[in-house]
């Protein structure tokens, strides 16, 4: 019934979802959420405190990849910036490459301009679709001319990272960024002032909520990242002693 | 003179000058063979003559300079071996470069299109794409680049699934090479190599250590040891005297700027106690 | 249409789509093939179509910048004339055709090249600026910088003949394990995304308030 090659992941599946079913559950009840501090998520409100100082804008702008989980990662974080910049009437340019995703990221300024009772301040102009290779022009030329403050980059992000990087550095943006891109995070890493790595991004939605639900899948993945740990020390023992039963099993 | 404020254009153009010098007087520096670059060639050498081999060319102006290269030199070597070859695109620039292929390496080699070649078109959507042409290939391509219904196109009426395909390549600055393992290597297990820009290494060298990939081309220099090997010179090799250097100058870069920095942050240190006392 | 109809009605889709593909990732049920297989063309076909919603977005920004005589609106005008006129003569002529490839070969693809060449002033740019040795971990990463970009190239081999080797050594087990790492922790958190992202747990891409 189950497709050949694919018995092993299907456990891991089923074993995952119940995990996160069950931490969801119990941090329903719990008012204690054990997420560990992110400096990058807290430099945000710093960022829009500066922004607010210097009366100049802060730009959030997207990664030029394909849509996929960071790109949901990336909204959660919009949302909050939004919210934040909404709050103390300051101004964020929304730089989007990506088409199928511009009404929802109007969608979500728009939407956390109405939550802070502010619908009246949200400019659609700063929600600005830039496309794929219009994306790095675009973006140094807004840069260039707003002199943004502040420079939030999420998302799926390729070569040019370290292009928006050292852009924003050349106006005196202080800058906070975040991918799962393994080949672009060293980038972030030396030219940004704050960096979430990897899954730090995923976890940034659930961090900036506290919403219990979201929690549980957290500490589901968690769990299920000790599980590939233990799995690898196993692998490696056996894979060490010539035994090839493990790659039988999961190969299934 | 503060040097660590200096206008960095100034950088900017020595760097035009170190890159430009080498592509006009070449150096003739050494090229090490590396061992994912062996893999592919010898994976290629391995398949008999009239093998299908599928190249998802994902080839575009943003990445020329570095995939082109390598998709020419593995193209080369296919046609040298008679392999016949199948070009898709999940990206709108590709198939530009596919007929590229078709017009100055295969038909100039004898290459009939229809039969030893196909050109197919662009298909949005990524994964979703990959995922389409894995699993009802002829379903997915009705007709090819230029319009030619696939029922008319022998080649394609040969490839019933990935089970048909003897190899996969994947040209790439992006994901591609991972849709790839996913759809194709993971469910068919059909041999996968992947040219990739030359950061791809922290993407894919997982993939190429465990097995997953069979080979791996980073960057420029990927193209040109695979020229190398295949004792075709292009591009690839053309271009890494140049590389070379440009890696020297911003190496020297980074260790000047270091020893300025340490030198200000000392002299700050003490200006600072004398302030004190 | 309610403002809980435009929350709930595309969590709904998202919530069937999402399922029918991910049983048939596992499950050989021919039904769910077939609708497995729509549901991903259906894609292709929503995202093909979006591009005109990111014209649409264009024109209208553009369209005020011009009206309102903002700062550089006539590059705005510049915009608007090339995307058009490239528009309609694709649509007119075809994409194969000789003024398509003309402005094709002869103005996007040079462009498009000197883009992606920009990147590496912005490298140079930030080997002078950013990496600087301001902690042990910063040093070590430098330290493997420099033995990876010498060790890459020819002249690295000239300078030290076990350059090549080392630069191998640090991209076997040290990168590989060390991005092994992170890929999976963030294939991981992928999955979790996903997961909430189908169950409607994650609505943040549904925008609105209710936050």
């Amino acid at each position: 019934m189950i497709r050949s090659g694919r018995v092993s992941i299907f456990v891991f599946f089923v074993l995952f979802a119940y995990l996160g079913y069950m931490a969801m559950s119990r941090f329903k009840k719990s008012q204690d959420l054990p997420i560990r501090r992110l400096a990058g998520l807290d430099a945000i409100d710093e960022a829009v405190g500066r922004i607010t100082e210097m009366g100049r804008p802060a730009a959030f702008v997207f990664g030029n990849g394909t849509l996929e989980a960071q790109w949901f990662a990336a909204f959660d974080i919009l949302r909050y910036c939004s919210r934040e910049t909404a709050k103390y009437n300051a101004e964020m340019i929304v730089c989007n490459p990506l088409a199928e995703v511009q009404p929802v990221v109007e969608e979500v300024v728009r939407g956390a301009y109405i939550a802070e009772g502010k619908p009246q301040d949200y400019n659609p102009d700063n929600v600005r679709y830039l496309s794929d290779t219009g994306l790095r022009a675009a973006v140094l030329g807004i840069f260039g001319r707003e002199k943004v403050a502040a420079n939030f980059m999420f998302g799926n992000y390729y070569h040019e990272s370290v292009i928006f990087a050292e852009a924003g550095n050349a106006v005196g943006a202080i800058q906070i960024s975040g991918t799962a891109n393994t080949h672009q995070i060293p980038f972030f890493v030396a030219s940004c002032d704050y960096t979430l790595l990897g899954e730090e991004i995923f976890a940034a939605g659930t961090y900036l909520s506290r919403d219990p639900a979201q929690v549980g899948s957290l500490v589901a993945q968690e769990y299920a990242k000790y599980f590939a740990v233990v799995i690898m020390i196993i692998g490696t023992i056996m894979s060490t002693m010539g035994s090839k039963a493990l790659d039988q099993i999961l190969g299934r | 003179m503060n040097i660590l404020k200096t206008d960095i254009r100034w950088f900017h153009a020595i760097l035009v000058l170190v890159i430009l010098v080498p592509l006009f007087r070449p150096m003739g520096l050494p090229l090490t063979i590396t061992k994912p670059v062996k893999d592919a060639y010898d994976l290629v050498e391995s398949l008999p003559k009239g093998s299908i081999v599928l190249h998802a060319n994902d080839v575009a102006p943003s990445n020329e300079a570095e995939n082109w290269c390598q998709l020419l030199a593995m193209v080369k070597h296919n046609v040298a071996k008679g392999h016949r070859i199948i070009l898709v695109s999940t990206v709108a620039e590709g198939p530009m470069y596919s007929d590229r292929i078709r017009r100055e390496i295969a038909e100039p080699a004898g290459y009939v299109y229809g039969k030893d070649i196909v050109v197919l078109p662009y298909r949005a959507g990524n994964e979703t794409a990959v995922t389409a042409l894995a699993e009802d290939f002829q379903g997915t391509y009705k007709a090819d680049y230029y319009g030619t219904p696939s029922s008319q196109l022998p080649l394609m009426q040969e490839v019933k699934s990935m089970k048909d395909i003897a190899m996969v390549g994947c040209w790439t600055s992006g994901d591609l090479g991972l849709w790839y393992i996913r759809q194709v290597e993971a469910k068919y297990r059909t041999p996968t190599v992947t040219g990739i820009v030359a950061v791809g290494l922290t993407l894919y060298g997982p993939f190429q250590a465990s097995g997953q990939l069979k080979g791996l081309l980073l960057g420029q220099a990927g193209a040109a040891e695979y020229e190398t090997l295949i004792k075709s010179p292009g591009k690839g090799l053309a271009a890494m005297d140049a590389q070379s250097m440009g890696h020297l100058y911003m190496v020297l870069l980074i260790v000047v700027s270091n020893i300025f920095y340490f030198q200000a942050k000392r002299q700050s240190a003490a200006a600072a106690g004398k302030g004190a006392r | 249409m309610s403002k809980s109809f435009r929350k709930e009605f595309p969590m709904w889709i998202g919530l069937v789509s999402g399922v029918i593909v991910i049983v048939d990732y596992f499950f050989n049920i021919s039904i769910l093939s077939t609708l497995s297989k729509e549901i991903v063309q259906w894609r292709n076909i929503v995202a093909a179509f979006a591009l005109a919603l990111g014209v649409g977005n264009l024109t209208r920004i553009h369209s005020h910048a011009i009206s309102q005589k903002k700062e550089y609106w006539f590059f705005s005008i510049l915009l608007l004339v090339t995307m058009y006129g490239y528009l309609a003569l694709g649509l007119i002529t075809t994409s194969k055709s000789a003024p398509y490839r003309f402005f094709w070969d002869n103005m996007f693809q040079p462009l498009s090249g000197t883009w992606y060449s920009m990147t590496v002033f912005y490298m140079t740019s930030a080997c002078w600026r950013a990496f600087r040795i301001r902690t042990p971990q910063a040093a070590v990463m430098l330290g493997a910088a420099v033995l990876a970009m010498l060790g890459q190239v020819g002249i690295g081999q000239i300078m030290w003949s076990q350059l090549p080797a080392i630069k191998n050594w640090l991209q076997g087990p040290f990168t590989t394990a060390g991005m092994r790492g992170i890929t999976i922790g963030a294939s991981l958190g992928m999955i979790s995304m996903s997961f909430r992202v189908i169950l409607g747990l994650e609505r943040s891409h549904l925008g609105g308030v209710g936050e």
